[in-house]
């Protein structure tokens, strides 16, 4: 059943825009705030939006942030390494502070999936996993909706977590409590800063980008997830689609929701 | 165009059940504008014909009780033929039942089990035919936040909705090779006339203690629709087999 041929691929690039799209508000002045945008899914979701939003783009290497500049010369880049989480909030002051901007939506899609069994997994590794997956989208979101730095600018958060959160798989015990620990976060700041302010959390399944490419390409897992996804892997632009609903005002009524995009993986118990 | 996938949204033809008041009428009239031609179910025949005045060549309206099982199945088809194979089907009928342990009854429980989710089983069953719908149909049953989470009095109807959640998982993975796609909608609580029934039977504070249930306020039956419509879409070709839960929160806490 592999229908992912080029006709369709082909299709897909000149699909007509659904109906609904039209109703969706892209022309907001506040800006939408893109963590992990240099690759994967959040250089997706980038290109997804732009130009119709006004974007800050996150990242930490100069090669690909020179890149970004580039490909989006009207976004703003904020250079920061969530690794370096004591620095985080301070860098996040300047960001806001120095340019005068304002952050309508939050879009934390950064993140670290390094493959450790546990008696390779370090204290620091985890912390790092940590930190940059889930300690930080806390700091943002904290920063974010500080009336000081950022007013009342502040309407809605999306997490990309994991169709792993909740579940486990060998290797992945620091990625994995990272996003359990991601979606936790979201329900209890769902609650906290309703009714102004919607959280939600996309869940995707395997999807090939830079990071999960190592894992994809042994034999092995590739069999496996053939084997596992009802629908066959995922596409960059499968997350995308859904960031855009939850950031539109046809979503206005969802909050605190974890959105499982996984072609059918988290139904498969038979593989 | 063979290809529900090839085709424009517009173009479409959707059928809906529960389609004369609340979320489905919502969902018919949005559907509608977009251009789609729509098989409209309900048993009130008045409110369908309402839906359809303008569009009537657009339109196939069935009036069917699911609380009885027969005669469904030809008129569907005939339904189809007359406006085209299915590229979404929506299942919104249901009926709520609130009722203690102690008096419900097995003949109700089986009224509403037919009514919310043996129905569901009928409309598959016959609209997943080939002949009968487009690759890669989408199919939406509206569960409950109460198919999530428990609530006294509501056995019922919560064992109905959580069947439907179920059964849209299960069809997830066996038809996911013929690229059908089936996902739950389950809403909170939102103002539509089965709720206003509800509330009048309720008494004075019941509207207002459900709002404080949920973080964003009670809903509108487009904010259902609206998710509805996104499943439906092609930009949700990769969800099969999940619950989206359109709450305001209710779930969350």
């Amino acid at each position: 059943m592999d229908y992912r041929n080029g006709a369709f691929c082909g299709w897909r690039l000149h699909r007509p825009v659904d109906h609904l799209s039209m109703t969706v508000t892209y022309h907001s002045p506040a800006y939408t705030l893109i963590t992990g945008a240099t690759s994967g899914i959040g250089l997706g979701i980038a290109k997804h939006l732009y130009p119709q939003r006004r974007l800050i783009l996150h990242g930490r290497q100069a090669d690909k942030l020179n890149k970004l500049r580039a490909s989006f010369p009207e976004a703003v880049i904020w250079d920061c390494d969530l690794a370096q989480i004591e620095q985080l909030e301070a860098s996040l002051e300047i960001l806001l502070k120095g340019q005068g901007l304002s952050v309508q939506a939050l879009v934390h899609a950064a993140g670290q999936a390094p493959v450790a069994p546990i008696k390779s997994l370090t204290l620091n590794k985890w912390l790092e996993v940590l930190h940059v997956n889930l300690s930080s989208a806390l700091l943002i979101s904290k920063g974010l909706s500080s009336v000081r730095l950022n007013a009342k600018a502040l309407e809605s958060i999306i997490f990309i977590s994991s169709n792993l959160s909740g579940f486990g798989a060998r290797g992945m015990s620091a990625y994995g409590a990272s996003k359990a620990g991601l979606d936790g976060l979201m329900k209890s700041l769902a609650i906290e800063l309703a009714p102004r302010v919607r959280v939600n959390s996309i869940l995707p399944g395997a999807i090939k980008t830079p990071m999960t490419e190592a894992i994809l390409a042994e034999p092995e897992v590739a069999e496996r997830l053939r084997q596992s996804y009802p629908l066959g892997l995922g596409y960059v632009e499968d997350i995308a689609q859904a960031v855009a609903f939850l950031l539109s005002e046809a979503s206005r009524w969802m909050t605190g929701q974890q959105m499982t995009i996984d072609g059918g993986r988290n139904s498969n118990l038979s593989a | 165009m063979a290809d529900s996938e090839y085709a424009p949204f517009a173009a479409r033809v959707s059928l809906i059940t529960g389609a004369a008041t609340g979320i489905g009428r919502q969902l018919a009239l949005e559907l509608l504008a977009s251009g789609q031609s729509l098989v409209l179910v309900d048993k009130d025949l008045v409110g369908l014909q309402s839906l359809a005045s303008s569009l009537p060549e657009r339109c196939s309206l069935i009036q069917h009780d699911f609380a009885l099982d027969t005669g469904l199945e030809d008129r569907v088809s005939d339904a189809i033929e007359k406006l085209g194979r299915l590229s979404g089907l929506v299942h919104v009928a249901g009926v709520s039942h609130i009722s203690p342990l102690k008096a419900l009854t097995r003949l109700d429980l089986e009224r509403v089990m037919a009514i919310n989710a043996f129905s569901a089983f009928d409309l598959v069953k016959h609209c997943c035919k080939p002949k009968y719908h487009l690759s890669g149909m989408s199919v939406v049953f509206v569960s409950s936040v109460y198919s999530l989470v428990g609530s006294a009095a509501n056995s019922a109807y919560a064992m109905s909705k959580a069947a439907l959640n179920s059964f849209a998982r299960s069809l997830a993975i066996e038809l996911a090779p013929r690229r059908l796609r089936f996902n739950c909608v389950a809403p909170g609580f939102v103002r539509t006339e089965m709720l206003e029934n509800l509330a009048q039977r309720m008494g004075p504070n019941y509207l207002a203690e459900l709002e404080h249930l949920h973080p964003l306020g009670l809903g509108q039956a487009e904010d259902v629709s609206n998710a509805i419509q996104f499943l439906l879409s092609d930009r949700a070709r990769w969800i099969t087999g999940t619950v989206l839960s359109v709450d305001g929160g209710f779930t969350a806490q």
